[in-house]
Order: C-alpha cells, then structure tokens, then sequence
C-alpha cells in the first residue's frame, strides 16, 4: 500500500517487542498493526505496564523491533511520497529523522538543566544544521508565546515549575515544525488546570495540521482524542465505549471473594501462601489487637508546599484522615494530585509543612530522620514503583536487609526467615538469584518479603503494579489481600481505579485534598475537580432517629447522599396507606428523581432508627454537575427512572 | 508580545557545554585539579630543569673557574708568574690553603679551611657575596656558605681560630659568600674561609701560597687542559716541589650539572608518572560524567542530535577542562619550577639569571594538559556518545544497574553467614570494575611511589652509614704528630663516656704501572686488623688476616682502573719513602664512585712499619657509650679539653654524628625533593579516591534512600560507604607494598648512579609502608565521609526522586 493514498504518516506492520527481563522474555507489544493519519489526534490508553510507552518508543525509532515494521510516510510536496522503514536506519540517521520529522514529549519534561527555556527550545534546530542565531531565536521565542511561557524564556528549568518546563518541552518538540509530534504521559506530572491548559495547546496544534499521537492514562481525555485505542498486555484495540455504570455496582466495598476471582498464574501460588503454615513465620502480629483501640495512621491538618525559584507549590492543602488497622487501604487520584506527596508524609520520608502524623502512638516528625529511619524499618514495610532491590545483593540478601539494619530477630534465624518470606511469595526457587536474573513481578514480589522482613504493622506501596503487566500485577494485589486477611494494614497509592475495588477503603486525592467518599460513591463519574467542588460545598447534617427530611410534596432544594446511618423512604399509596418503599444507606442518595424530572418530592424521606448523616449539596450546583458530565447525568437519570417505575409499582402494589 | 530580540551567537549546544562546565563547579574542579596535578608537576620539572641547564653552568662560567687546580709545596709569586707563561695558561692565581679550626664563642670546634688571597679583585673563581661587604679587610674573614654547608656563624660574628701550630687568634666576620668549588659532595669537605694574605701575616706566617688556579685559553677541551696540566706539573716538579693533587675540570660544565640534571631527570619521571595517573583519574571523572548526563544525551539523540555532534561537545568540554588547567598550571609549574631550581642552584652555590617563562615548559604542558585528557576522555565520551537512546534514557532505573559478574561467580549460598550491610559494602566495592581498576591503579601507585621514596631515603641513609663509617668513628681525634696508641688509648679510657679507642694508621699511596707510572693516587686506611668500627659490605673476597704484610682490602672505585680485578691478583702500590711493590688485593668492598680515588685497607703493623711509626698513629677512633648528638658533642668538648690538659696536640676532635649530619644534608635534600613529588602523587591518588567515592555515591543515592526507607540509620550508611572505601584503601596499600619493590630498585639505581656513581642497595624500611596505611586509612574515611554524609544529609524524598 502507499501511505499517500490513505493519508497515512505511520504504518506499524505486526510489530513485535520482547523484553528481556532476568531469565523470562516479556512480550510487550505483541503483533501491532497500526496505522496513523495525517492530522489525527490518536489516543492510546491503558494501564501502567500495557506496552503504551513502548508502542510509542518503537514509533521514534527509540527502542528496537524484535519483528515487524514501521514505515513512515510523509506527504509532502513529493511525489511519489518517500516512505522510510525507521528501524532499517541507523542511529545517527534516526537521530537526523527524528529531528525533521517528529517531536517528542515525555512526562518528565526533560530539558538540558544548565541551558535558558530558550536555548532549549533552540536545540534541536541547531543539531539539525538549521540553527540560524536571530531566526532561531525567534522562532523559539514565539512558541514559548504559544505555549505562554515566553516571560520565563531566560530562566533556566530549575527556575520554573513542572506545568510550565511541560509547555517549554512542547515548545521544543515544535521548533523544527514537525509532521508528527509523539507525546508519552505528558500531563502525567501536572495538576488538572495545567493538564488542561496543555491538552488544550494539543487541540490547537492538531487543528493546525499536525499529528498527534499522545499516550496517557488519564480516561477523562478518552473523549476528546479525534481516535482513541486502548492497550492491554501489548495487544492495541479500539475500546469498547461503556454506557453508563450503574452507581451501585461503582460504589463498592469492598467484597474481595465475591466481586473478585483472580486468574493466579505464573509467579505466585496463592494457594500456596495461603497455606504457608504460620507457626514458622509470624507475620500476623500487633494489628488485630489494635483494632478497638486507636488508629494505625492519623494525619492532623497535614499541609505540604513544596519551595523553589519557581515559587511556592502547595502539594497537600489541610489534610486531615484517620485510618485503622487491619484494614486494605488505596489512595486514588490522578498523576500530580499529591498521592505520592501524602503517602511520604506517612512513611516519614518527607516532611509535613505543617500538621502532625501520627503512625501507632508514635508523632514520627518528633524523631529525628535517623531515628525515624529505624523506627520506619521497624514498624513499615515499604514497596516502590520501581521494586528497589539493591542489585548486589541476592533476593535473599535483600530480605535479610531490613533485619540487619534493625537488629531485629537473632541473627541466625535471619536466613530462614528471609527464606520463609520468599517462600510467601513463591519465590524460594529464585532466593539466591540477583534481582536482575528474575521479572519484573518477582522483582515486586521480593520487594514485598523485605517490607514483611521486620513484620511490620503497616505495609505501605507506592504504585507497586505500576511497573507491571496486569498478571504480574494481579499477583502483587491477591499478596496484599492476603496480607491484609492476616491483620496487617496496607496502604497503597494507585492511579488504577480498578484496584479501588478490591480495598476496603478507598482515599481520593484532587490537586492536594481529600475528595470526600461519599460524593465520590454517590458521584463515581464526576470528574476529581467536580468531585471536589461538591466536596467544598456540600453540607453535612446530622438528623435524629425517625426525624422527617423530606415530606412527601415538598419543594426539593437539595440533592442528598448518605454519609453514615440509614433513611427510610415512605409514600402513601393509593389506598392512603403509608409505606415504606425503601431503605437507604451510606453512599446511596436520594432526590434526583424531583431535581432531574421537576416537581415536588414523590415520598416521605425519614432518618432510620440509629439516625442519620447526609451530604447535601444545593440543587444549583447539582445542575451545574450534572451539566458538565454527561456520563453522570445519564447514570442519575438512569436511577431516577427505575426509582420511579418501582415507586409506581409499589404504590399501586395493594 | 515579544519585544526586540538579540541574536543568539553561540549555538545551544556549544552554550549547554560552557554553561555544564560552570554549573556543576564540584566536579569541574575534580576534573581541572586531575589534569592541573599532572601539568604542573611536569611544568615545575621543565623548568626547573632548563633553568638549571642553563644558569648553572653559566652562573659556574661567570666566576672564571679555574681549569687546573694544584696542590703543590709552598710557593712564591714567581713560580706563579712562571707558570703563566706556560703556553695555553691564561690567567694564574696563587692561594695559601690552610686547614685549620674555628669556633664562636663556647660552641664546639669546627674544621675550616683558611684560604689567603692576595688579591681580592682576582679573576679567578670570582667569589660572589651573598651578605655583608664584599671583601674582608685585615683581621677580618669571608666564610663561603651555601644550604648544604653551613658554618652557622653570621656577619660580625667574633670567630675564634686555631692554626695546625695551636695558636689561636680571632677574625671578624666581614660577610659571607658563595663559592661553588666547595659543592662537589665530600665527606671530608669544610666550609672556606677568605682571608687576605696580609691577615695571614699577622699570624706570622710567610708570603707562600700552596694552592695554584689556573684558567686556560681553552676552557672547554678537557684535553687541551689535559695537556696545559701536564706542562704545569713538569714546572713544578722542575722548580723541586711536590706536586700533591691536580685537579682538571670545564669552565663551561659545573662539577655538579650532570648529578643535578640526572636528580631532576628522576623527578621529571615522577611528573610523567603523576601524568598518567591524573589521565586515569581523568578517564574515571569523565566515564562518570558520561553516565550522569547519558539522559541528556538520550535526550538530545531524540531531538535531532547525531554522535558527532555531541562527541563534539563533550570533547569541547574537555578541551575547555584542559585550558582551565593549563591556566593554572602553566604559572604554577614556572613559579614552582623557578623555586625549585633556585632551591638547588643555592646548594650548588650558583645563582640563577631571574624568573622567566620556558616556553619548552609551557608547549609541553599544553601537549599535556589538551592531549592526554583527549586521549584519555575519548573512549568514555565515544561510547557515551554512541549509546543507543533508550539505554540513555532508561538508565535511571535501579534494577538496569548490573552488578560486576565476575564477583558473583561466587555462590552467594557462601555469603549466607555474612552480614548484609558488610557484604553490601564489599559488593558495592568491586561494582564498577573499570573505575575500581583505574582507582586501585592510581592509588597503588602512588602508594608505591610513597612507599619507594622512603625505601630510597633509607637505603640512602644505610650507604651513608656505610661510607661515613670509612672515615669516621663515633668521635674522631686527629693529632699533629703520632702518639703511641697505647699511651693515647690509655688516656682516652679514662674519660667517662669513651668505651674503646682505635689508633688507625694511614698513607698516601700510589698505584703504578708496570712503567712505574702512576695509574691512581690511593688512599690507604690502616685499622686494628680486628677493628669494631669498619663493616665493609664485600663484592668480593675477605677482610685482612693478622699479620697479613703486603695486603689489602680495596674499594671497588678500583674497578674503573682494573675492571677484571678480583681477590687474589697483586698490583703494584707505592707509599712515600718506599719503592713501589706488589700488594696482594684479598677483598673488594662496595663504595661509591663519586669520592674520587680508591681507597684500601691494609693492616695497621704493616702500615706503620712501612712509615717507620711502630706502634704509633696521629688519628683515633672512639668508641662511645651513647649515640646521641648531644651527648657525643659534649663528649667531643671533654676530650679536647682532655687531651690539651695533658699536653697532646690536638689537630681536631670531631663528633661523627655531628658529620654524618652535616653529610646526610644532600641526602635529606633529594629526598625532601622525592616526598614532594610523592605528595603530589598521594594527592592524585586522593583525588581519584575522593573522586571515585563521590561518584560511587551520587550513582547510587537513590540506593541509599531505599537503605534508609528499611531502617538503615546515618551511621550505618556511612559505615557502609566507609568500608567500600577502606576495602579499596587496603587493597591498594597491599599492591603498592609489592610495587615499591621495583619503583625503589629504579629510583635507587638512577639516583645512585647520578649522585654517587654507583648503584645502591635497597634496603626496605616499614616506616614508609606504615605511613602510607595511615595515609590511606585516613584518606579512604574521608574521601567516604564527605559523600556519605551529603547523602546522608538529603531527605529520603530527595534522595528517591534522584535521577
């Protein structure tokens, strides 16, 4: 085929990528076929660990293929439209390839740190031989004024904040006025208003004629790609659009042997580890006793700003959570929002700028960072993204680690039960390999044994599937669900909503705060920044037992979610007689059937027998809601009508 | 809007070059002091070096040297007025050389040799003033004084003398001058002292000279002075005097330019050695560099950047680290260089022509300091470069960092007893094997030079043992007339501190030919034939028997008369008085080529029958209880007084420790020069551990975060580190012990042969090999400290967000 005829700038032919990671191959992508038209705005979507970034490094010519083919075909003024197989050429050529022809983006902004925003910007023409001193610069200076950051343009990136080194990246990745512009997670880093601003200059670049392929996990853009795909397990496919989620079934809690059946596989037996006899290795300890008594974690009105020549960046705003023992714990929100930012505040390794925490009984920013360093080695198991296994030693080594360190256990019994730990995590076949030699997953599940090697109460992760396929990442998870089952706390930061499901309790962070639950129960499908306006002006209200709400005929002014206790709705029916047509509890709401089909309450709304509390929000901000999200709207409206057909059902029911 | 723009002259990449080399000033300054080290030693020894060439000789020609010097019966001015005629004599000078020996105020006696002139504005060997006036006027004296001689006594000091007939008078100092005759090593040497022959009459003595200076018309052609001697010693003898010692040498060649240069050349070959370690530390700096900016690179390969273009760059980087260097080494090295051949021009009592700029010194440090940091950077800047994109841009991830293999060909089930964090520290150790490699390589060697230096001060101190040991006894008493070694043993006994007394007898023997011409004059030592002072160190053969006649022991100076010589063979010895007989040779001993004629050992009877002084002998040897200076020189004072109360004729008493000192003097020098240049070896080699630490750490905070994220406290982090640079410390202590070996053996063989003409034999001292573990010890704490502390000091958010 020629490229020319369909508009076609990319054309990927079965391309193949195997990683070798250890001793086992890593399919990453597998048999892609792709095609991307001119001027398109393609999507690519998937969870961490899908293959995106992958896909898109064999696109530059970054990565090499394990079989296949990319072509690239430019239509231009020549005819016929040269096409060039990018992985035949060799290094420099790519280089020089990908400095006419494409522009690139990542996610960690990556400017050269000694260079103005600039000269930056003014780099890649001078490497292609184009550099002209007046032209160039401003050229450069007037896409640092599209990108409106051209006020900053002599500062250098260590002077200037994450949204606006993004906007100098993308200044750059245009300077040579490419065809194609790749973008890997580029608001990956940034607060949603930069995100947007940034989307937004996408948008207009596409409007101008450029293609834009952008990777990215952030579903909320899903609708505004001109082509969106989706990649599972580095197969790439065109999604499968969801209609609207009944808000019952997105509410969850958390019912891990129902809602859930893992398809174990590979590297962790959990039939194994969950009949590791315990005698051997204690790793239930402390936490069941602590379940009456106080919290494992409490944070007081934690704030954290972050300083720099850049000025003042606020990553956590007045944090206030309290969260119990025993209990499997995430942290949810987008990428900048602050996950990370808290979870450091409760491992101690960062400090608050403001606020106390305290872990156990424990104030731990009372310590110094040495002892605090003991006390966490002591008391938290923790578990990185990137596994951090130090490389020289073996797996066994590395779970001996933390007891060396922390003296605790006898130091003859530290081997065995290092090797006890791994054989929880299935690995005791791999114990005396280096990380190297073993998967990704292993490598995670390793990571895991140490957090367990203190026995520690708590067990933090951050991000730990995040570097995952989706088996391997299933195993890490079904891990934590057992652990938390035997009494330990675990708490992990994720941007995977699905793994929302699986834990009992679930922390939702929007641009430094904690989103309140039951809006984000009740309103699944707000986005995190219209979740937090309704957290900021909901009113709570405590109601006492059998106290009335709503009377039947009543003006509704509100829409009304259940924060705790119960409410009964009641209606008279046609007989006159009252009856109760349902019983409400935390997260459900009620008063979208008068807000969206108008007119005055259809029942008598009345606190159950232990009271109730309720989350109000006023019915203009509700519209205001609903109006910006049509996935909300039509899953509101969705239960407002079957509330009503029951309600006519029930009412005529004799 | 955009207001009015200035064009930008200097392209991005060359600016991300110049803006890299200020930004990151730790590691500019790591890179600029390697290549600074080597440039500047190189630079110091260049010009040193041709300052010296240069200067001395010119600076020896300027006094007007004499080509002959003769030593001859004492003569008037006609004899010298005679001479002058001689064909091919230019210029004469008579001088009356008197040994003779001073002392200020209470202090202990010093030997001096009084020298009368009658002219002071003589032409030759015109004697430069360094202090006070320039010449002495009646009762008044010059004393030459140079830092290897030193009489101690200062302008206007009141100087008491004593002449060989025991009479004392007293001279002022008028002011004291350098005279470079007196710098050639000699172990019987004595400062001078200038005085005017009309002093000399004042002290009764005649008008004679005994010392005759001749320049001739031709002073380079060491056979026309040759031949110029030859017609002045038939003069002489034809005016029925003695010819004692007749000395030719260049006017244009300083005694002592070739011992210099040949000293200068050993430390040139130290600065190359310092050159080719900084070149690895540059290699490690640079490797290290690559590795930290491989991100950049990936990044700038994506935007368009081909491998030549940012080899291009990076070499630009080093070029300018080369020009920073060369900045500051270029007028370092001259200012050093200056200063050191000022320091040895002093020695030699020459004086220099004034500062200047070399400009073979200033080419050859800018082929250094441009050349070798290319070379060197070159293979870490090519494969930096060459480094595909997604290796550059993945590198940050821990789990890519492979581990050096070879180590874990151990099974790690060995390891399973051993503790993590020590384990983690020796395993770290051997992770970079090509910056460990290079690091031990520096520090080895440096190490080794350290170590070697110390072995070659101490082998240098054990041949001077051995030579002082030819010509000193612990105190030394010298008479003007022989006594009966009974009599003076007798004597010598009774003074407390004394523990035994050797009469040694001697003679001025000739070696002739079968021509009876003279082949060598021979210095004949004769000592009890069981003498406890002299332990000769043999080549070959064996110490005298009793009663053994017509025998001796000789110096293997021997060897450049008679190369094939061996125990057993006879030549034929002459002594004065006696006809000339063959003496059988039983053993040669090992002495140094550069005291000028062999020296022989006969047995004490023998000897003093053939002077016709049975039993009798003018010089003695003491044996003392104690061996300090300070005992020995109140000693000394006890046995000159001692001896004068009982009416002996006391020439001198001399305390060998107080000589052996003063001799020591030229050994100490070279090997302070020596230190110096294994200073600045130990310096490189702390740059490279320091370097090597740092970058070990940088390259791996993210690692020590993880540490304190599982309950690692600051002091075992730095424990950690601590080790790692230890177990590197140590290894390295180890190779250079086994280094030193070689590098001392060459050291000692080129300094032996330049400044004694023979080679030493190493002896190897533990004090170097000590200090060096010291050095190293506290150099690896520190060179670990500092990074682990930084790294201790970051939070463990900073050090986790690392890259």
């Amino acid at each position: 085929m020629t490229g020319k005829d369909q508009n076609i700038i990319i054309q990927m032919q079965d391309v193949v990528k195997t990683y070798s990671t250890g001793d086992i191959p890593f399919l990453a992508l597998n048999n892609v076929t792709l095609d991307i038209k001119q001027g398109e705005f393609l999507g690519i979507t998937g969870k961490s660990g899908a293959g995106k970034s992958t896909l898109l490094n064999m696109i530059s010519g970054v990565g090499e293929l394990t079989s296949g083919n990319i072509l690239f075909h430019w239509m231009g003024n020549e005819s016929p439209a040269p096409s060039i197989p990018i992985h035949s050429l060799d290094e420099d050529k790519l280089a020089l390839w990908r400095g006419e022809n494409l522009g690139i983006i990542y996610q960690s902004f990556e400017l050269m740190p000694t260079l103005s925003l600039v000269e930056n910007v003014m780099l890649p023409p001078d490497f292609l031989g184009t550099y002209q001193p007046l032209i160039s610069k401003k050229r450069a200076l007037e896409l640092l004024e599209l990108v409106e950051i051209v006020e900053h343009a002599y500062k250098i990136p260590a002077h200037i904040s994450g949204g606006q080194k993004q906007r100098v990246a993308i200044a750059r990745a245009l300077i040579n006025d490419p065809h194609l512009i790749i973008a890997d997670e580029p608001t990956g880093n940034l607060d949603s208003v930069t995100a947007e601003t940034i989307f937004q200059i996408f948008e207009k670049l596409v409007d101008q004629g450029k293609t834009i392929v952008m990777v990215t996990h952030d579903e909320s853009f899903a609708p505004r790609f001109s082509r969106r795909l989706q990649i599972v397990d580095g197969v790439v496919s065109s999604p499968v659009e969801n209609g609207a989620v009944p808000v019952s079934t997105v509410v969850t809690p958390r019912n891990i042997e129902q809602q859930h059946s893992p398809s174990i596989s590979t590297t962790v037996n959990k039939q194994a580890f969950i009949e590791t006899p315990v005698s051997r290795i204690e790793i239930i300890s402390t936490p069941v006793a602590h379940h009456d008594e106080k919290p494992a974690i409490v944070l007081r009105n934690v704030e954290k700003v972050y300083e720099n020549a850049a000025g003042k960046f606020v990553a956590l705003k007045s944090i206030n959570l309290q969260l119990n023992y025993g209990q499997f714990i995430s942290i949810v929100g987008k990428s900048g929002c602050g996950k990370s930012t808290l979870l450091n505040m409760i491992t101690g390794i960062d400090h608050p700028t403001a606020g106390e925490v305290i872990i156990g009984n424990e104030h731990i920013y009372k310590m110094s960072e040495s002892k605090r360093a003991l006390w966490r080695g002591r008391n938290m198991g923790v578990v990185f993204q990137f596994f951090q296994l130090l490389p020289t030693l073996t797996l066994l080594e590395n779970t001996m680690l933390p007891m060396d360190y922390c003296n605790l256990y006898p130091y003859y019994e530290r081997p065995e039960r290092a090797m006890e730990l791994l054989k929880l995590v299935g690995l005791e076949d791999q114990a005396y390999k280096l990380p190297t030699a073993v998967s990704s997953g292993q490598q995670q599940s390793a990571a895991i044994a140490r957090g367990l090697a203190t026995d520690p109460s708590i067990i933090l992760a951050d991000e730990p599937t995040g570097n995952l396929d989706s088996r391997a990442a299933d195993t890490v998870l079904n891990l934590f669900e057992s652990l938390a089952k035997r009494g330990k706390t675990i708490l992990i930061v994720t941007h995977d909503p699905s793994i929302t499901q699986r834990t009992d309790q679930t922390v939702i962070l929007s641009d430094g705060e904690i989103i309140d639950q039951t809006i984000a129960r009740a309103l699944p499908l707000l986005s995190h920044p219209q979740m937090m306006a309704a957290t900021k002006q909901a009113q709570k209200r405590k109601i006492a037992p059998g106290a009335t709400i709503l009377r039947q005929g009543e003006a509704v002014e509100h829409f009304f979610m259940i924060v705790s206790g119960e409410v009964d709705i009641v209606a008279t029916n046609d007989k006159g007689k009252e009856m109760r047509l349902a019983r409400l509890g935390h997260g459900q709401f009620f008063g979208e059937v008068e807000l969206t089909q108008g007119g005055h309450s259809i029942a008598h709304v009345q606190a159950a027998d232990h009271g109730v509390e309720l989350a109000l929000l006023p019915r203009e901000l509700f519209y205001e809601l609903i109006d910006d999200s049509p996935l909300t709207r039509h899953a509101i409206h969705e239960v407002a009508a079957t509330r009503l057909a029951e309600n006519r059902h029930r009412k005529t029911d004799p | 809007m955009i207001a009015e723009v200035k064009p930008n002259f200097l392209k991005p990449r060359w600016s991300k070059v110049f803006t890299d080399l200020w930004e990151d000033k730790t590691r500019t300054i790591l890179v600029v002091a390697s290549i600074a080290v080597g440039v500047f030693a190189i630079g110091m020894i260049i010009n040193a070096y041709v300052i010296l060439k240069e200067d001395i000789n010119r600076s020896y020609a300027a006094v007007n040297p004499p080509n002959i010097e003769v030593r001859t019966d004492p003569f008037d001015k006609d004899l010298v007025n005679a001479i002058e005629k001689i064909p091919g004599v230019k210029a004469t000078e008579g001088r009356r050389i008197i040994e003779m020996r001073a002392r200020k105020g209470n202090e202990n006696w010093q030997n001096l040799t009084l020298v009368g002139l009658s002219d002071f504005t003589g032409n030759i060997n015109r004697l430069v003033p360094i202090e006070g006036t320039q010449y002495p006027g009646e009762g008044e004296m010059s004393v030459s004084q140079n830092m290897m001689f030193s009489t101690g006594f200062r302008t206007g000091d009141n100087i008491e003398i004593e002449l060989p007939d025991g009479t004392n008078h007293y001279l002022k100092v008028a002011g004291l001058i350098t005279d470079q005759t007196t710098s050639k090593p000699d172990p019987n040497s004595t400062n001078n002292a200038f005085v005017t022959m009309k002093t000399l009459r004042s002290f009764g003595l005649d008008n004679n000279f005994n010392q005759l200076y001749i320049t001739t018309g031709d002073t380079s052609n060491r056979e026309a002075i040759a031949s110029v001697a030859a017609n002045v010693k038939d003069q002489i003898k034809n005016s029925r005097r003695k010819v004692y010692q007749i000395d030719e040498k260049l006017s244009s060649e300083h005694p002592m330019t070739n011992t210099i240069l040949a000293v200068i050349g050993v430390l040139g070959a130290l600065g190359a050695l310092i050159t080719i370690l900084s070149s690895s530390l540059i290699i490690n700096t640079l490797t290290a560099l690559l590795a930290q900016q491989l991100r950049q690179i990936g990044i700038m390969k994506l935007v368009g950047g081909r491998s030549y273009q940012i080899m291009g760059m990076y070499l630009t980087l080093i070029i300018a680290y080369g020009v920073i260097a060369l900045i500051l080494a270029v007028p370092l090295g001259a200012i050093a260089g200056y200063a050191l051949a000022w320091f040895i021009a002093n020695l030699m009592g020459a004086v220099l022509q004034g500062f200047r700029i070399i400009p073979a010194a200033v080419a050859t440090q800018m082929v250094i300091a441009i050349l070798i940091p290319l070379v060197a950077g070159f293979f870490p800047v090519n494969s930096g470069a060459r480094t595909k994109v997604q290796q550059a841009i993945s590198n940050f991830r821990p789990s890519n960092q492979t581990p050096g293999k070879a180590f874990f060909k151990l099974n790690p089930k060995w390891f399973r007893w051993v503790s993590r964090p020590i384990l983690l520290s020796f395993r770290n150790t051997f992770r970079k094997r090509g910056r460990l490699i290079l690091t031990i390589f520096t520090l080895t060697v440096a190490g080794a030079v350290f170590i070697a230096v110390f072995n070659v001060r101490d082998s240098m101190s054990s041949m001077m043992d051995q030579l002082m040991q030819h010509f000193m006894g612990d105190v030394t008493v010298t008479f003007r007339q022989p006594y009966r070694v009974g009599k003076v043993e007798q004597a010598l006994l009774a003074i407390p501190g004394v523990k035994g007394v050797e009469g040694w007898g001697g003679a001025a023997g000739e070696i002739r030919d079968a021509n009876d011409n003279l082949v060598t004059r021979l210095s004949i030592a004769a000592p009890p034939q069981d003498t406890q002072l002299l332990h000769p160190v043999f080549e070959a053969g064996r110490w005298l028997l009793p009663s053994e006649n017509n025998a001796m022991v000789v110096s293997d100076t021997i060897y450049k008369y008679y190369p094939n010589l061996k125990p057993g063979d006879s030549l034929p010895i002459k002594i004065p008085g006696r006809e000339t007989e063959p003496w059988k040779v039983v053993g040669i001993f090992r002495f140094v080529n550069m005291l000028g004629d062999p020296l022989a050992y006969a047995n004490f009877d023998f000897i003093a029958d053939k002077m016709h002084l049975p039993d009798q002998a003018a010089s003695y040897r003491i044996i003392t209880e104690s061996h300090d200076v300070a005992s020995q020189q109140t000693l000394t004072q006890r046995i000159d007084a001692y001896l004068r109360d009982r009416d002996f004729l006391v020439q001198n008493v001399q305390s060998g420790f107080v000589l052996r000192a003063k001799a020591a003097m030229a050994v100490n020098i070279l090997v302070t020069f020596l230190l110096i240049m294994a200073v600045l070896t130990a310096i490189v080699g702390s740059i490279g551990l320091t370097g090597t630490m740092s970058i070990n750490v940088l390259e791996r905070t993210r690692e020590i975060g993880v540490m304190r994220t599982i309950g690692a406290v600051d002091i075992v982090i730095m424990q950690s580190v601590i080790i790692e640079g230890l177990v590197i410390s140590l290894i390295t202590w180890l190779l250079a012990i086994v280094l030193s070996f070689p590098i001392s053996s060459f050291l000692l063989t080129i300094i032996g042969e330049a400044m004694t003409g023979s080679a030493m034999t190493l002896s190897f001292t533990s004090l170097g090999t000590l200090l060096w573990l010291g050095v190293v010890i506290i150099l690896s704490v520190i060179a670990s400290i500092m990074p682990s502390r930084n790294a201790a000091r970051l939070t463990i958010n900073e050090v986790l967000a690392y890259e």
